[in-house]
């Protein structure tokens, strides 16, 4: 079976279509979260402030939905509640993540303390992790800008290194449908966007060009053979290259209990996902089309 | 080969081993450790407590003379409201900025200057000095001894991070958050607390007898406090009172038996009442009154059946447990057994050269044990003085100063708490199981993948040892630069793994392509050139994109961004080159001899 059937084959209409539908889709989940829940990707409390609280201890699995309508009731905020599995000598013990979007005060927290060890008993512990909403909205600002400026930059280096207009303004297309793609993959699958997976969607920036900037090459390079075929080739490295860092991240994201590194490998899983898709779709399919346009001409991708 | 086509290859090598060396630290020992690693709050676990520091600054104007700004700020202390100049009373301008440690607003100043002055503007900000002080204090506070490796960071306009392994966030904030507890206890009966002074007095540093200096901290309690100790007095002169800054009250002191055989003479572990006998002119004291905390005696890596049943029955009462010791001198089953019964667990090493008994006070947080003179017993003592001994008069003024602060406690700024982050410690068998797991499966998956599209293994052996090398070399680097290995460090080491072999695979389609398809006779340095130019460019990106992560939450993945560029430059600078080389020569014997590389 030949993976790269598609870019041999199919019109360079019917290859730029796929990504776009897709494109339009993650949009569309997005702005319909945005509308739903007042944001566009689950934020994790680091961009959205609130609180966690960690209880362990317990020598049963407790009933999630009894537990957050309990401490909703005392605190008139909604509580999501999950439970924890703990490893340890001896019997097994439970634990309970109780998530809450509103920063408990002190006297709060001894309250739901107190619910809790009523229904638990008195033999547990119980640690908080909270944020505030002045830093929550600060680094909401910086993440942003870091984006932001991060793509910027990129445009820039791309404009400088190659003169190539046309590849150039694809690439740069592709990107933002990576990151488009990656935010909805997230959305979609519940994946919190924090300053982890901030950072998998930045590397996805870099990323993406890499395996743009390995079609683009092998397009404009003095090699004979069809342009179809060229891309073929190049095909087969970016498969292998995508399935090689899907291998290695999806390892991670089986075994790691550390919420930063699974949604740092989450998020960066999503993003060589959706570049595959949109380099091997979009992009080869752009430049098919360019090619078939202007049969004869040949350009250099400048050192 | 000629010798310039090895030179990268040797490099490489020559790379790895240095990074192993730096790493392993043969020289400190031959166990093989990861020596040259050090571990970030991540791994250890511990808490991250953000802080903002509520000042602003307010600018006021219309000011008639030197005698009205000296009132302006009078008024305020008389308001209780901390207050700072940031600039001088200007005559001519007739205006002044001054600090005020509170979140005030505008109209409150109005109330309170009256017409000695308009605001002209209030920002909402602290001056650096302030900041300074702030974490000076706060540091004195938490880890006077700077034993406990706490971070105090400024962060951005007014924050101030603080971070430290081995505690809770409630633990940290108590420390943070309260004021030195001090309490005096006549036996087991609590005489006064800090809620009964009234006011700290000036540390006085004298001579002591047997060398060293003494200093001296003396503070004036309440009326009800000083009745009170005249009632548990009576009768008791020669006794002695013992105080308490930050009595653990809440926790279990867990210590080796070996320390028991150090014990001068007359200290005894009472092992059923899990307590310390300590001899006083004839009299005694326990560590500690009430039992809070308790004492309680372990072997390396167990606990005796009374103990164990002890530690269980507490469960809920007790919230945390302190080790005296380091991390290593406990056992791993101990320390899990603890951790799954629910306890926090606090480490607290011995300082050099510190006497048993030392440690244990300072476990249990008793300052001092001033004797009760026959003149005071049964008296309304209403002067009370702590005293203590050092070395250098110096070391004395300095503790005796802090003790004075701590006592004093007044912080030039309020204070609140704007996050508090628990982070789980790892570091145990648990997540090494677990890292070296996700690594094997990794690599096997990726080694068959590779496997499966070129079939070569001296092909999958080359891209998995480029693989191997990067990381070495980049953890190599991380201890060169003396970077901590976190939870974004390790998450950059997967970013530069999962990333890495992408190039490897580019250069060796690149290289391997010579006789799959027509193409024209291309020679190796061409093709080779043209693989790097995909790379430099991509290189960039990352690089930009990188820089930019590094500003996001103050930091907080810039470890991430570090290991990723250095991965990267590693990578452009050291493996690639050497791999092509090596992919190379490895193919170069398969093909057929017109396409030979030219030098």
């Amino acid at each position: 079976m030949d993976p790269t059937w598609t870019v041999k084959n199919l019109k360079p209409r019917q290859l730029v279509a796929i990504p776009l539908i897709l494109a339009i889709f993650f949009g569309a989940v997005l702005l319909l979260r945005w509308h739903r829940y007042g944001e566009p990707v689950p934020l994790s409390i680091d961009f959205k402030g609130g609180t966690i609280i960690f209880i362990r201890g317990l020598d049963n699995a407790p009933d999630v939905n009894q537990v957050e309508a309990e401490v909703k009731g005392l605190l008139g905020a909604e509580v999501s509640a999950k439970v924890v599995e703990i490893p340890g000598l001896g019997a097994q013990r439970y634990g309970l993540d109780l998530e809450m979007g509103v920063v408990l005060g002190e006297n709060e927290r001894e309250e739901v303390k107190r619910l809790l060890a009523d229904r638990f008993g008195e033999n547990i512990s119980f640690r908080s992790t909270w944020k505030g909403p002045t830093i929550t909205g600060i680094f909401k600002e910086q993440a942003w800008k870091a984006l932001v400026g991060a793509f910027i930059a990129m445009a820039v280096i791309l404009l400088i290194a190659f003169k190539h207009r046309f590849t150039t303004g694809i690439i740069i297309t592709c990107v933002l449908l990576n990151i488009l793609g990656s935010l909805g993959l997230m959305a979609i699958f519940g994946v919190n966007l924090s300053i982890g997976s901030i950072a998998g969607v930045l590397m996805i920036i870099g990323y993406s060009v890499d395996t743009n900037i390995l079609l683009s090459n092998h397009v404009f390079k003095r090699y004979g053979g069809e342009i179809r075929a060229r891309i073929s080739n190049a095909m087969r490295t970016g498969l292998m290259m995508g399935g090689t860092t899907l291998a290695a991240l999806g390892a991670i994201i089986a075994i790691t209990t550390a919420a930063l590194l699974y949604e740092l490998a989450t998020a960066l899983s999503f993003g060589v996902l959706t570049d595959l898709v949109n380099t091997w779709f979009f992009n080869a399919g752009a430049l098919v089309w360019y090619s078939e346009r202007k049969r004869r001409k040949e350009y250099y991708v400048s050192e | 080969m000629s010798a310039s086509r090895e030179w990268r290859v040797t490099v490489l090598a020559l790379a790895v081993l240095l990074s192993l060396a730096l790493i392993w630290r043969p020289w400190e020992g031959l166990a093989p450790q990861l020596r040259g690693l050090k571990y970030g709050i991540d791994i250890v676990g511990g808490s991250r407590i953000r802080l903002s520091l509520n000042s602003v600054h307010v600018t006021l104007e219309n000011i008639p003379s030197p005698v009205a700004a000296e009132r302006i700020e009078e008024l305020f202390e008389n308001e209780l409201l901390p207050v700072k100049i940031i600039s001088d009373y200007d005559p001519r301008a007739q205006r002044m900025v001054l600090e005020v440690g509170r979140l005030v607003t505008s109209t409150r100043i109005e109330n309170i200057i009256g017409d000695l002055g308009d605001v002209e503007r209030i920002e909402r900000r602290v001056h650096r000095e302030t900041r300074e002080e702030v974490m000076y204090m706060l540091q004195m506070r938490v880890d006077p001894y700077g034993m406990l490796g706490t971070e105090f960071t400024p962060e951005g306009e007014y924050f101030i991070k603080f971070e430290v392994a081995g505690l809770t966030p409630e633990r940290a904030r108590e420390l943070l958050g309260r004021q030195g507890r001090v309490e005096a206890f006549i036996g087991e009966q609590l005489v006064w607390r800090g809620e009964d002074l009234v006011r700290v007095g000036s540390t006085r540093v004298i001579p002591g007898e047997g060398g060293g200096f003494e200093y001296h901290v003396p503070f004036e309690i309440s009326d009800e406090a000083a009745e009170r100790f005249a009632e548990a007095s009576r009768g008791k002169p020669d006794h002695p009172l013992a105080i308490y800054l930050d009595r653990p009250e809440d926790a279990i002191i867990i210590f080796r038996v070996e320390v028991l055989r150090e014990l001068q003479l007359g200290v005894r572990y009472q092992e059923d009442q899990r307590r310390f006998r300590f001899p006083f002119n004839g009299y005694e004291y326990y560590l500690c009154p009430g039992g809070r905390p308790a004492f309680v005696g372990v072997e390396f890596d167990s606990l005796s059946p009374a103990h164990a049943e002890y530690l269980e029955e507490q469960r809920g009462l007790r919230t945390r447990v302190i080790m005296l010791g380091e991390n290593g001198d406990f056992g791993e089953n101990l320390v899990d057994e603890l951790v799954a019964l629910g306890y926090s667990i606090e480490f607290l090493p011995r300082l050099k050269g510190e006497p048993i008994e030392s440690w244990l006070w300072r476990a249990s947080g008793l300052k001092s044990t001033p004797r009760i003179t026959a003149e005071i017993a049964g008296r309304r003592a209403k002067e009370v003085e702590i005293e203590g001994t050092r070395l250098s008069e110096e070391a004395a003024r300095l503790e005796g100063k802090d003790l004075e602060m701590i006592l004093s406690q007044r912080l030039p700024v309020e204070i609140s708490f704007e996050t508090e982050e628990l982070i789980e410690p790892r570091l145990g068998r648990e997540f090494r199981d677990e890292a070296i797991r996700a690594a094997l499966i990794a690599l096997a998956a990726v080694a068959i993948l590779i496997f499966l599209r070129y079939r070569r293994p001296e092909v999958t052996a080359a891209i998995i040892g480029a693989m191997f090398s990067e990381l070495i070399i980049t953890l190599g680097i991380a201890s060169l630069f003396g970077w901590s290995i976190g939870l974004p460090e390790i998450g950059g080491l997967i970013a530069v793994i999962g990333t890495g072999v992408d190039h490897q695979i580019i250069i060796t389609d690149e290289i391997v392509r010579g006789g799959l398809v027509q193409a024209e006779r291309v020679s190796f340095s061409l093709r080779i050139k043209r693989a790097f130019s995909i790379i430099f460019a991509a290189a960039a990106t990352t690089v930009a994109a990188m820089l930019s992560l590094a500003t996001v939450g103050f930091g907080r993945m810039r470890g991430f961004a570090l290991i990723t560029i250095s991965g990267l430059l590693v990578a452009v600078l050291l493996t690639r080159p050497a791999y092509a080389k090596i992919i190379s020569s490895l193919l170069e014997r398969r093909l057929k001899p017109s396409s030979r590389p030219q030098a």
